[in-house]
């Protein structure tokens, strides 16, 4: 069953300096058609550079900006209808967001639990506290917390209405390592154990190839690639190579400007990236012709190799 | 309209009290003046009598409920501005709160105070 289904969904932001008078709006556009569907219990990471329009189109999701042309799906019921009941099933969280500073903790928690009407909302504010080990800071304000904890009070927030789907915006950034894997474990465990549906943005690449089910490419405006982790990274034909050179610096240099293949040296490291279907020949090749090695290591591309891919692409253009 | 929502946002100001004087002050001794001030300036009008001072009562009474309204207006732009100092403002939006229900709330608010 489908939880999300976004189709066609665009947003342009129309700039136009009312002091001329005479001159055409600017269109930017930052979501331009873009579709895809979140299914029950699946984890999508919606990756992609700066400016690609990831938090547009969380907005959107979240109702906080409306679409200039699109539709929103929850459950089968259209956003604009359903908003209120909707959204009880909806929950998120960022690291970009904060809640009251002067208020506390649990004051915070407390206020949210009663607009979702969260049954038994204490012992869940309780147990939410305590998985993200923030119990302890329940009764601080929140302007004394620092980014980490703020990031898991608002983590805890985003679980108090038993969600259906979670909208996640990079919520491990400022997250030491150790609490950030609990938080993967957890967020696992919840789809795993509830079927908690998410849509996830990171820019830890390591952490997306990590819990995402599929990922999904936005690049100014528009899904560029849609895959599983492992599919995205198959797309990428190249493979790095570190090799230890005990004879034939020369020769090797000679045969790799002969392929255009770039390199760079580090005392007898050298280090270059090529297709992956010519190793085995260029291996052949430049032992032939007496170069020799006393270590090998090749690197398989992985979805940070992708996502520079894109970047770099979009930077000639 | 849920009420649920609408006292949770009553709540979540009422909190806010607990933290800050100014906002207390804010709420308790403005509005106490108002009555003191406008109590006063009715009592004596009335003790002097007279048809024209009817008319200022009239006037002066007016005025005291139009407290009531500037009040709700007063607090839907100044929470609305706390909400955005704070940064809580997408996060409320994000729920299934309503706009005719945050209104709501804030005017009870108002209007409690």
């Amino acid at each position: 069953m489908a939880i999300l289904q976004v189709k066609n969904l665009t947003k342009h932001f129309k700039n136009k300096k009312w002091w001329k008078i005479n001159s055409q709006p600017t269109t930017i556009k930052a979501v331009n058609g873009v579709s895809f569907t979140v299914k029950e219990g699946e984890i999508v990471g919606l990756l992609g550079p700066n400016g690609a329009g990831k938090t547009t189109t969380t907005q959107m999701l979240l109702g906080t900006l409306t679409p200039t042309k699109g539709k929103i799906l929850y459950f089968n019921k259209e956003f604009d209808q359903y908003r209120s009941e909707i959204l009880s099933q909806v929950n998120f969280s960022s690291a970009y967001i904060e809640l009251p500073s002067r208020m506390t903790v649990w004051e915070n928690l407390d206020v949210y639990a009663r607009i979702y009407e969260v049954k038994n909302k204490n012992k869940r504010i309780e147990r939410f506290l305590k998985e993200f080990r923030v119990w302890q800071l329940k009764d601080k304000k929140m302007l004394n917390l620092s980014s980490g904890q703020t990031t898991r009070v608002l983590l805890a927030k985003a679980f108090l209405n038993h969600p259906k789907l979670l909208i996640l915006d990079e919520p491990t950034a400022s997250l030491d390592p150790e609490i950030a894997v609990k938080v993967r474990e957890f967020l696992i465990n919840q789809q795993k154990e509830y079927q908690v549906s998410m849509l996830f943005t990171s820019h830890n690449m390591a952490e997306v190839q990590e819990i995402c089910d599929r990922i999904i490419f936005l690049d100014q405006g528009k899904i560029i690639a849609q895959d599983t982790p492992l599919g995205l990274v198959k797309k990428l034909k190249k493979a790095k190579i570190k090799m230890i050179i005990t004879q034939g610096k020369k020769i090797l240099e000679k045969e790799l400007k002969k392929k255009k293949i770039s390199f760079k040296w580090k005392n007898q490291e050298v280090f270059f990236e090529t297709n992956e279907k010519i190793i085995p020949k260029l291996l052949y090749q430049i032992s032939d012709k007496g170069v020799r090695y006393s270590e090998i290591e090749i690197l398989k591309p992985n979805l940070e190799d992708f996502f520079l891919e894109i970047a770099g692409k979009d930077k000639k253009q | 309209m849920n009420f649920n929502r609408i006292k949770a946002i009553i709540i979540r100001h009422l909190y806010n009290f607990k933290h800050n004087l100014d906002r207390l002050s804010d709420s308790f001794y403005w509005p106490a003046m108002d009555i003191i001030l406008w109590g006063l300036t009715s009592q004596y009008i009335q003790e002097g009598g007279g048809e024209i001072n009817n008319i200022i009562l009239l006037l002066l009474s007016g005025l005291v409920f139009w407290q009531i309204v500037w009040r709700g207006q007063y607090e839907i732009t100044v929470n609305l501005l706390e909400e955005v100092w704070s940064q809580n403002l997408v996060s409320l939006l994000a729920t299934p709160l309503t706009i005719n229900e945050w209104i709501s709330s804030l005017f009870l608010l108002g209007f409690l105070k």
